[in-house]
């Protein structure tokens, strides 16, 4: 039984020695093929599914927009996706020294049509993120804050009557102002 | 320039630590992982230098990193013929290019038509979504700028007044201290982390694979966990889930692989996941029960529970840290609270039931991926129920989503409801199951037999 056993694995390490270069180049060549056919199909279906798709055309429309702007600058490109919300809270924030504390309306002020503003959360963190180091206080919520208003932000109009002081002429819908009159 | 110094830097932290774990991680293995596991540390290390009230600066990271560099490249220099021997494998000679078909070739190409649009995408919008603006996003600024965690008045004065949204402040910190590392070294945005975390996950999704499956049948899992919608949408964003997918599927992956082979350095590696896993998100959790559980069924029958001991202390270890950091420095309370005893609530628990199958049937977000899964766990049942083999990752697949459902389950929702936790919260944490799914598609008991079978050719 034992010499059986030898003579057959023989045989077969025999088998594996005998079988040529050319054998082996052709089962990779089949194997290839076999493989393309099976995994085309799969994906030529898994390609043409709608989640796919979707994938597919969220890319390359932002790639689209990258390649239009190749220069734009990090305000232009935040910009591109938080619009007006941002290119204001970015003016606030030129306009504004780093020690400021500004006084904020609530969120349906910015919502409040006809406005500029897109919808978002304008809560004090998420305002603050974009005025940061500043400090920005919502409109009776004072809560935390141990430093007197130094500005208000102006919004739709808002904000005019927190000032302590009258603005004689023109009265921008949108913008930044100190609370005290500056000299 | 000092961002690239500062990347690279992370790059060869993490390197230094995976080639110190071991020599025999493929060089596509060691270079998807160093990037993740370098930042993951020196986002320890920066809490360290936050304990001992030292600001955390450029300098000061720099100088932290590069001790911990030379400890691991001391360590890995001293077993001097497995480095050489590791050298010796990285000739070109050694690659087998008769595995490499033409078909991962073609893949290859997809993947990296797909991977560079959103890496792309990733870098050049600025963060914009709504939970790193008023959460991790802006954490790191206020770290960046203010060299601290604990003692910033700005973070912990969102933390105190208010309810919504402050209570990111709590969360465990990789991810925002990673935004902060970035920050510190001068860049605009963030988003640069995201971009290279998913870059890197690629690749060492790939590579841990690859340690079991011949190249294309790797490269095909790849291309389907890349193209999930939900997840890939995610990955370019801001947001701790696609990181945290990143570490805990990984974490699972690298524990199956010792169950598969043995070797001590999958079960590091799974280790070192787990950790970073549970640093980005405390329910990071459920992954360490999982690969737990595991553990313990193979101590049951060896008798020998050293593997569980040591991976469920070290593993949790940073959870443990950081709740005993929030108590000490008295950082307050979650706003959403744990009902620790047993309790029954029929309408909750269908609520779960009914949402999370909404949500795994879901082809929008998902694709197919929880549907080819479960009928590739159909498959191969019969061979897992006979041999009693390869049974351990749908079993940590399952144990995790089990052990997450309780978790939710046991969170009383004060200011949320939970159909939007369900909606939100766990349709962008099943991100973590997406790479488990895919990889049990091609590692189970039917599909190993085929590849063995191709690998024998």
């Amino acid at each position: 039984m034992k010499k059986k056993t030898k003579t057959h694995q023989k045989g077969r390490q025999t088998d594996k020695k005998n079988i040529k270069p050319e054998n082996k180049l052709l089962k990779i060549i089949v194997l290839n093929i076999a493989m393309l056919i099976v995994s085309g199909l799969i994906l030529n279906y898994y390609m043409g599914r709608t989640e796919i798709k979707w994938i597919h055309t969220m890319l390359t429309s932002n790639y689209k927009i990258i390649t239009q702007n190749p220069k734009a600058t990090f305000d232009e490109r935040l910009s591109m996706k938080l619009g007006f919300n941002y290119m204001y809270l970015n003016s606030v924030c030129r306009n504004t020294p780093d020690t400021a504390v500004i006084l904020f309306p609530k969120r349906d002020v910015f919502l409040k049509q006809p406005t500029n503003f897109t919808d978002a959360e304008f809560g004090r963190i998420w305002i603050s993120n974009f005025v940061y180091p500043r400090k920005a206080v919502i409109d009776e919520d004072t809560t935390g804050i141990n430093r007197p208003i130094t500005h208000v932000a102006i919004v739709n109009g808002w904000g005019y009557d927190k000032l302590n002081y009258q603005v004689s002429g023109s009265r921008p819908e949108n913008t930044v102002l100190p609370v005290n009159r500056q000299n | 320039m000092l961002v690239i110094i500062g990347l690279v830097l992370s790059f060869c932290l993490g390197f230094s630590v995976i080639s110190a774990i071991s020599h025999r991680f493929s060089l596509v293995g060691k270079i998807g992982l160093s990037f993740i596991v370098g930042t993951g540390i020196q986002t320890m290390l920066m809490v360290l230098l936050d304990l001992c009230s030292i600001p955390i600066t450029v300098t000061s990271v720099f100088l932290l990193s590069f001790a911990v560099m030379f400890v691991s490249t001391y360590l890995c220099c001293k077993k001097k013929n497995d480095f050489i021997e590791s050298l010796r494998s990285l000739s070109l000679k050694n690659i087998n290019y008769r595995q490499f078909t033409v078909l991962w070739l073609i893949i290859l190409g997809i993947l990296v038509y797909f991977e560079f649009l959103n890496f792309e995408k990733c870098i050049y919008f600025p963060t914009f979504d709504r939970d790193s603006i008023v959460g991790f996003d802006f954490m790191g600024k206020i770290v960046a700028n203010e060299h601290t965690i604990r003692r910033s008045s700005y973070a912990l004065d969102l933390a105190t007044s208010l309810n919504r949204g402050a209570n990111y402040v709590y969360y465990t910190p990789l991810v925002h201290l990673s935004y902060a590392y970035v920050y510190l070294l001068g860049a605009e945005s963030s988003k640069l982390i995201n971009a290279l975390f998913y870059l890197s996950f690629i690749i060492s999704f790939y590579a841990a694979l690859r340690n079991r499956l011949v190249p294309t049948m790797a490269i095909s899992a790849t291309l389907f966990t890349v193209l999930v919608p939900e997840y890939i949408a995610f990955s370019s964003m801001s947001a701790t889930n696609a990181i945290h997918a990143t570490y805990s599927s990984l974490a699972v992956i690298y524990a199956w692989l010792y169950f598969e082979t043995n070797e001590r350095r999958y079960f590091i590696t799974a280790i070192l996941l787990s950790m970073l896993g549970i640093w980005t998100r405390q329910e990071g959790i459920v992954f360490i029960a999982a690969i737990a559980l595991i553990l313990l069924i193979k101590a049951v029958g060896t008798g020998r529970f050293k593997d569980l001991t040591v991976y469920f202390t070290v593993g949790i270890s940073p959870f443990i840290f950081w709740l005993i950091y929030l108590k000490i420095f008295d950082i307050g309370s979650q706003s959403e609270s744990m009902n620790l005893l047993p309790f029954w609530d029929t309408v909750k628990a269908k609520t779960i039931y009914s949402m999370l199958l909404g949500l795994l049937k879901n082809t929008t977000f998902y694709g197919l991926t929880f549907i080819a899964s479960g009928i590739a766990l159909l498959i191969s049942l019969y061979f897992i129920v006979k041999s009693k083999k390869s049974y351990e990752m749908p079993l940590m697949f399952f144990t995790a989503l089990l052990t997450f459902c309780l978790l939710v389950y046991q969170v009383e929702y004060n200011w949320d409801s939970l159909e939007n936790v369900m909606q939100y919260s766990v349709k962008r944490f099943l991100f973590c199951f997406v790479p488990i799914a895919w990889a049990f598609v091609f590692v189970n008991p039917v599909m190993l037999k085929l590849n063995d079978y191709i690998n024998k050719l």
